[in-house]
């Protein structure tokens, strides 16, 4: 072996832990018309497991628009038109034979606004895991309805009253509801669109920590115009500009030195 | 850099600044008292330089209170969270120059008590060397300008060797000359201060590289630039050599 080829232990070890996440999702050459009309352009991006991954960028930047082709929920949209393949866990979802809803229960979404079902808070947890036949005892179900409410936080707070509306709740309740009703589907990626921005300071921090939480399980994709936010809760952030994914690198690095102009003067403040 | 959208932001950045260049203006200006007192034996300027340390004290605390501001309510990041950053590291390394202004001053004061027959070694090259290094690294501060930073880094290693040069001559004269102990124990005490000043210079260009590169100025000297100015650095001077040859004396 020759001898520039030869690297110590330690930075084969650093090399192996860097190159050693596993990518769960995989963009590659992503691009969106709205009626033909350019609204992303050429994204590739790898999406670790088991991290949390920010996306942020100023409005209309095509940030919203990228995460809902990871479960193809542009397609409800008329004259959207997608180019480029998704690759999640090997498979392109974007191919004809893919089940749109099974894809959906592999990858939940949770929306800006809390969107629980007009059902009681037992419902809005058991109604997807149901139509998918996971549970068929009511042993099974009451088990699942606990344990998806112990995921996301909000168990101890409505234990005793799970035949309560999920609307009755409190806006950040609602919000947890909402993860607690996409985890119940054992789900391996959850995107969340701006899922903090009508909650107060509070019942943000808990939906932090419900973030920080979740993701030993499960791969997170934010959304986020926080950039705070951003910072304190994911692994690796995204920056978008006018459709295009500007930069993409660890969180710490796009907040404390990052490599593009456009990036720099965005978290700053000096664009927008 | 262009301005931020919030205009009360580049205020901000912009108070910090001006607070920094007060701070430096004011040290500068107690550097060359402090050398004043010394060649002048001139107490009155001694002590208006003791006097005066206590401003530059109240002025780093008032650029605390704003870095926080800033901190608290800006939420800075990248660039300018370097730049706050590196403000107070500055500031903190100003008011240290300060501090060793405030000791050249207060040793100034002890030698114009002796009689005028003492030997008392010249101080002007390290403080040429000092001063030169503190005009140019405020000027690089202000002008966000990098070009003199790394110079001025490795130039800490020239003011090291002048400082060794003084302390071997100084132990000389106090060998040569009991009587000479008094006047040359304060000179040693007055370049090891200027010495500590060129430290604190360089920690001041570690800074400005840092803050507006974001990388670290070590990262950017080549191996063999690190090996010379090291070489350079170390201290010629064997004391164990002296004290010997002092151990001789005292015994004839």
């Amino acid at each position: 072996m020759a001898e520039d080829q030869i690297i110590s232990i330690s930075k084969f070890n650093k090399l192996k832990k860097s190159t050693s996440k596993k990518v769960t999702i995989s963009a590659q050459n992503i691009s969106v018309f709205y009626s033909g009309k350019m609204a992303i352009d050429n994204i590739n991006m790898n999406i670790n497991q088991n991290e949390v991954t920010a996306l942020i960028g100023p409005s209309g930047c095509g940030k919203s628009t990228f995460i809902r082709c990871l479960n193809r929920m542009n397609d409800v949209i008329e004259n959207c038109t997608i180019e480029g393949k998704i690759i999640l866990n090997g498979t392109n979802i974007y191919n004809p034979e893919v089940d749109i809803v099974k894809l959906r229960t592999n990858i939940g979404m949770v929306f800006q606004k809390p969107n629980p079902f007009p059902k009681s808070i037992y419902d809005n947890i058991i109604y997807a895991p149901r139509l998918h036949g996971l549970v068929n005892k009511k042993s099974d179900s009451d088990e699942l309805v606990e344990k998806s409410l112990i995921e996301a936080g909000l168990f101890n707070e409505v234990k005793d009253r799970l035949n309560d509306s999920g609307t009755s709740l409190s806006g950040g309740q609602q919000q947890r509801l909402c993860i607690a009703r996409a985890i119940a589907v054992n789900p391996s990626v959850i995107l969340m669109d701006e899922p903090c921005s009508s909650l107060d300071p509070i019942a943000t921090a808990v939906i932090e920590q419900l973030i920080d939480s979740l993701k030993k399980k499960i791969t997170i994709i934010i959304v986020t115009h926080n950039m705070q936010q951003a910072a304190r809760v994911s692994e690796k952030t995204g920056f978008f500009h006018l459709g295009k994914l500007i930069e993409f690198s660890d969180t710490s690095t796009i907040f404390t030195n990052p490599k593009e102009k456009k990036t720099l003067g965005y978290i700053t403040g000096r664009f927008g | 850099m262009e301005q931020h959208i919030v205009k009360g932001f580049d205020r901000d950045l912009d108070k910090i600044k001006d607070h920094i260049n007060k701070i430096a203006g004011l040290v500068e200006s107690q550097l060359a008292y402090a050398y004043q007192s010394l060649n002048e034996r001139d107490i009155l300027v001694a002590e208006k330089v003791v006097q005066r340390d206590k401003k530059i004290d109240k002025l780093y605390q008032e650029l605390l209170d704003m870095s926080i501001h800033v901190f608290a309510l800006r939420q800075p990041l990248a660039i300018d969270l370097r730049y706050v950053i590196s403000s107070i590291k500055i500031a903190s390394d100003l008011e240290k120059i300060g501090d060793q202004s405030k000791n050249i001053a207060k040793a100034s004061s002890w030698l114009s008590k002796l009689p005028v027959n003492q030997k008392v070694l010249s101080v002007d090259n390290l403080f040429d060397l000092v001063n030169s290094n503190f005009r140019k690294v405020v000027n690089s501060f202000n002008e966000e300008d990098l070009k003199d930073v790394k110079a001025i880094w490795l130039n800490d290693a020239e003011v090291n060797k002048s400082y060794d040069i003084l302390f071997r001559e100084t132990l000389t004269y106090m060998l040569e000359d009991t009587k000479n102990i008094p006047s040359c124990t304060q000179i040693i005490s007055v370049a090891k201060n200027l010495e500590r000043i060129g430290d604190q210079i360089q920690n001041i260009a570690e800074m400005i590289y840092y803050y507006v590169t974001g990388n670290h100025i070590t990262q950017k000297i080549s191996p063999k630039e690190m090996k010379i100015y090291k070489k350079e650095k170390k201290y010629k001077t064997d004391i164990s050599n002296i004290f010997k040859k002092a151990k001789l004396i005292v015994k004839k």
